[in-house]
């Protein structure tokens, strides 16, 4: 078998030399490069990748950019044509407030971030919002005790190592104690060229008490040759701290997608996921939550919309890991065309966390002959004193309900549609953001209808 | 609130007794291509067996050892006897049976059952079979009702075409073994529309120390025949360890409806890795009913392969895990055909520090219309220490499947014990019976004298559990 990725030492060696990154950094990128290169590539044979084949993927190619072709930028209007195209909706929404991108906004074009524009007010307060390049150089003491430390630690997997190795993007958010933000921190990530690799690594770590949103986007359009990206996010939520934690990936159609989040929840502290899947040639997303506090719990939402021949792989772990923990993940997917999707999940309550409560549900309907759904929840359960329970259905749209509808004039595929969306609700409706939410509709519909 | 743990070393294993039968054959420790040869020349079996044995030898040499389940690290192959016999000749009537064999069977209650209710019984004593009577009635109507190895002998065209047709000795590792060195099990054919009313039944113990029993039970239901088949399993308790490995081989013609169901109740040291497999074509039904309370470690998942339109798959299983146990068991139903059917309802209780795991796989190939699948799993647990986990495999590959899994974990509720004691029962009792309605949907499915068996088996787990 031929290797699935071409990269090398030298590409390490470059990030190393090009990047003004610290030390520390540079030993970490050297670390990681030797766990990346000691573990194995993933295969079928491996029990978490048996139903996604990365041999096939064409991507030995893709080059990783130490710098960005794109200079920063001060105005959002002065972003290049390609990359004001995918920001429609975000443009809508900075001329309704005024020009303003409170509290914070972060764009990352390609490989660095090249628009930053944050609310002083919170700065003064000690909210850090910037890119991790910055945060490596301006905030070390904060940076260095959780990056590829605890939450995920270099070596814990082969995609992540790489990323700790050849990590070029990203962004750090850290929320002093007791510090409560209303509106979202949004990023968006960019990529408008063909043949890249992004190595998006995010911080976000939440002081006691803290409360604030935190919603990232990758869009890009349609190329010719196929990207990657790998994404890592580590989030450290302390006691009584809650973030909500929104990622929406909306890759054009020849974008490789692997990707790990994974939480660290403190006592009492909440963390809540949604993922939106639409976009993407194959998708293999990570979403790891580890309940280590008393009283801690966590909520993730997650849908995906899929057609074509797009894969899309979702691994979700509900970590129980101390007492009065509660957690519940509802995962929802329609499939078109020959696309398949994988559905992992794994409830996992250790010895000591009696008093538990843990929810899993995944469904999914199936639109086309071709389609194909695998679903795999598992429960793994070491205390007694727990509630726990886990539900998958796959199915179709059910003909009385279609029949129903178009008894009351509705078309068919308008009777399609709003079941479809109804079925998406549920998921949907956690998201505060109208502009948004219309914005996934109307991307939804699109696909529907094509 | 909690309950002490209980080990089950200090509960008594109710057939842990061992008799003083003298094997007449005895095959030294260890597993070459000489004792397969052996074993096949011991038997005088046709050389179609013979070579089918030593392919599979070689296959059992080849396969790894599944790395997936509970924990197997302990089998040593070198460290098992592979084939012992009993007695040299095969009894035709109960009254040749020698005494301490009788008096065994007369332990476990198996020659009452036989008078009383059964229509037929198949007893094998480690690696053969001793004794086994069919009513007239059956037989006269053509059912063929004998151990594999008697079946070999008069049946051979039969054997020949099912023989590994369900379970090819290169499915897995166990399976391999199973075919280079079977002993024994049943065989049964039920011709065309024969309906047998009552449960034919068979009795499995290991009863020599490092004993590995290898038996190979099949069972052809023609088309629109109707059969029940009960097996039980048990051994003593020795020290050392013993493994049981099984293959099941069933096929459901057109039309024909086959219940089967298992009573695994090997003693704390029995390694149980059975492969049974049952192929359902046209509109007909396979059923497995399966309770699995002793061994050290099980690992069965009866699977169904639904080959016809029309096809229906029922599993329904219990696992009972105390301290020391890992039931590892599941179910596989696999949708080759359009408008098939299954239902996976399993339960499983843990207790001490028991586990008690689900592993299943509901698999729907593309183009196979109209299928529905509804798996259900519970899991109870008593006791801080026991552990449950539950992995279902569910892959779709048509739109027009109708797929359902649950699965819950809880444990006793305070709640349900408070108020039956309000009612004046003790809590003890109160335990009992709110387990033993959690089993009810298994229990139901068993002939009287098993459920009462059942349940009382399940109370002799209970034993001790509060303090």
């Amino acid at each position: 078998m031929t290797e699935l990725l071409g990269f090398g030492w030298e590409d390490v060696e470059r990030i190393s030399s090009d990047s003004e990154s610290p030390d520390w950094i540079k030993e970490k990128r050297n670390t990681a490069w030797e766990a990346y290169e000691n573990l194995p590539m993933p295969t079928q044979r491996d029990e978490m990748w048996k139903y996604t084949d990365l041999s096939t993927l064409n991507i030995k190619n893709v080059k990783t950019l130490e710098k960005s072709k794109y200079s920063a930028v001060e105005k959002f209007e002065s972003f290049p044509d390609e990359a004001i195209k995918l920001l429609s909706d975000e443009a809508i929404h900075i001329e309704e407030n005024g020009g303003m991108c409170k509290p914070g906004l972060l764009i990352q074009h390609d490989s660095q971030v090249t628009f930053t524009d944050v609310d002083e007010e919170l700065t003064e307060k000690g909210v850090i919002f910037c890119s991790m390049a910055d945060a490596v150089r301006n905030h070390p003491e904060l940076v260095q005790k959780h990056f590829m430390e605890k939450v995920v630690p270099v070596g814990e997997g082969k995609f992540s190592s790489l990323n700790a190795a050849l990590w070029n993007g990203g962004i750090f958010l850290y929320v002093p104690k007791g510090i409560e933000i209303k509106m979202p921190f949004k990023s968006y990530i960019l990529m408008t060229d063909g043949g890249e690799a992004l190595f998006h690594h995010s911080l976000i770590v939440l002081e006691a008490g803290a409360h604030v949103t935190y919603i990232e986007q990758c869009r890009s359009d349609d190329y010719s040759t196929d990207s990657l990206n790998s994404s890592v996010a580590e989030v450290v939520v302390k006691d009584g701290a809650s973030l909500n934690y929104m990622t929406f990936q909306n890759w054009g159609n020849n974008v490789v997608d692997i990707s790990t989040r994974k939480a660290v929840v403190e006592r009492d502290a909440s963390m809540n996921w949604m993922v939106g899947t639409l976009g993407g040639k194959v998708t293999r997303s990570s979403f790891e939550t580890r309940l280590i506090g008393q009283g801690a719990s966590t909520n993730t939402r997650g849908f995906f919309l899929a057609s074509d021949k797009q894969h899309h792989d979702f691994w979700g772990l509900l970590s129980h890991e101390a007492p009065n923990t509660t957690a519940d993940l509802l995962y929802k997917g329609v499939l078109k065309g020959k696309s398949r999707s994988v559905f992992r999940g794994l409830i996992k309550i250790s010895e000591e966390a009696q008093q538990t409560d843990s929810y899993l549900t995944n469904n999914n309907i199936l639109l086309s002959d071709d389609a194909r759904a695998d679903s795999v929840p598992t429960l793994e359960i070491n205390a007694n004193d727990v509630k726990a329970s886990h539900g998958a259905t796959v199915g179709n749209l059910d003909k009385d309900e279609i029949f129903y509808l178009m008894s009351r004039g509705l078309t068919k595929s308008a009777a399609e549609k709003l079941i479809i969306n109804g079925f998406f609700a549920p998921v949907l409706k956690a998201i505060d953001s109208e502009i948004l939410r219309e914005h996934i509709y109307q991307f939804i519909d699109k696909k529907l209808g094509a | 609130m909690s309950l002490p743990t209980t080990d089950i070393g200090t509960e008594e294993y109710k057939y842990g007794f061992s008799d003083d039968v003298k094997p007449e054959i005895i095959f030294d420790k260890g597993l070459s291509r000489k004792t397969v040869e052996d074993i096949s020349n011991i038997k005088s079996e046709p050389g179609w067996m013979t070579d089918l044995r030593l392919k599979a030898y070689e296959i059992f040499l080849e396969k790894p050892m599944p790395e997936w389940g509970a924990d197997l690290s302990e089998i040593d192959f070198d460290d098992i006897i592979y084939f012992v016999r009993a007695s040299d000749k095969k009894m035709t009537d109960w009254d040749d049976v020698p005494a301490e064999i009788k008096e065994t069977f007369e332990k476990l209650g198996i020659p009452e059952s036989e008078r009383k209710f059964l229509a037929g019984a198949e007893a094998q004593y480690d690696s053969e079979s001793v004794y086994g009577a069919l009513q007239g009635e059956w037989e006269k109507q053509g059912v063929i009702f004998v151990d594999t190895d008697t079946a070999l002998r008069e049946h051979e065209k039969l054997v020949k075409k099912y023989f590994g047709s369900v379970v090819p000795a290169a499915d897995n590792k166990l399976a391999a073994l199973n075919t280079a060195v079977w002993s024994g099990g049943s065989f049964l054919y039920i011709p065309k529309g024969v309906k047998v009313g009552l449960p034919l039944q068979a009795y499995f113990r290991i009863n020599t120390q490092n004993m590995g029993q290898f038996e190979r039970t099949m069972i052809i239901a023609d088309e629109g025949s109707n059969v029940q088949y009960i097996e039980g399993c048990t051994a003593p308790t020795y020290t050392t360890n013993s493994l049981h490995s099984a293959v099941v081989e069933i096929i459901c013609k057109k039309d024909s409806r086959v219940r089967y169901t298992t009573l695994q109740n090997w003693s704390g040291n029995v390694y149980n890795l059975v492969t049974k497999r049952a192929q359902a074509y046209e509109n007909a039904t396979m059923e497995w009913i399966d309770a699995n309370l002793g061994s050290k470690v099980t690992m069965k998942y009866p699977s169904v392969y639904l080959m016809e339109r029309g096809a229906k798959a029922d599993v329904i299983s219990i696992a009972f895990a105390n301290t020391g146990q890992h039931q590892d068991v599941g179910s596989k139903v696999v949708h080759l055909a359009p408008y098939t059917t299954s239902k996976i309802i399993s339960k499983s209780i843990s207790k001490g520090k028991g586990r008690s795991t689900y592993r299943g796989l509901v698999k729907i190939h593309e183009g196979m219309e109209g299928c529905k699948s509804n798996v259900n799993c519970d899991a109870l647990l008593l006791d801080e220490a026991s552990a449950t986990d539950t992995y279902p495999y569910i892959e779709i590959e048509d739109p027009t499947a109708a797929i359902e899994h649950e699965a819950t974990v809880s444990k006793l509720s305070d709640e349900q014990i408070f108020y039956l004691q309000q009612r004046g029962i003790p809590e003890d009792e109160a335990r009992n019976m709110i387990i033993n309605g959690f089993i009810e949907p298994f229990t139901k499915l068993l002939p009287l004298e098993y459920a009462v068996e059942m349940n009382r088996l399940i109370e002799l787990q209970m034993e001790g559990s509060v303090g």
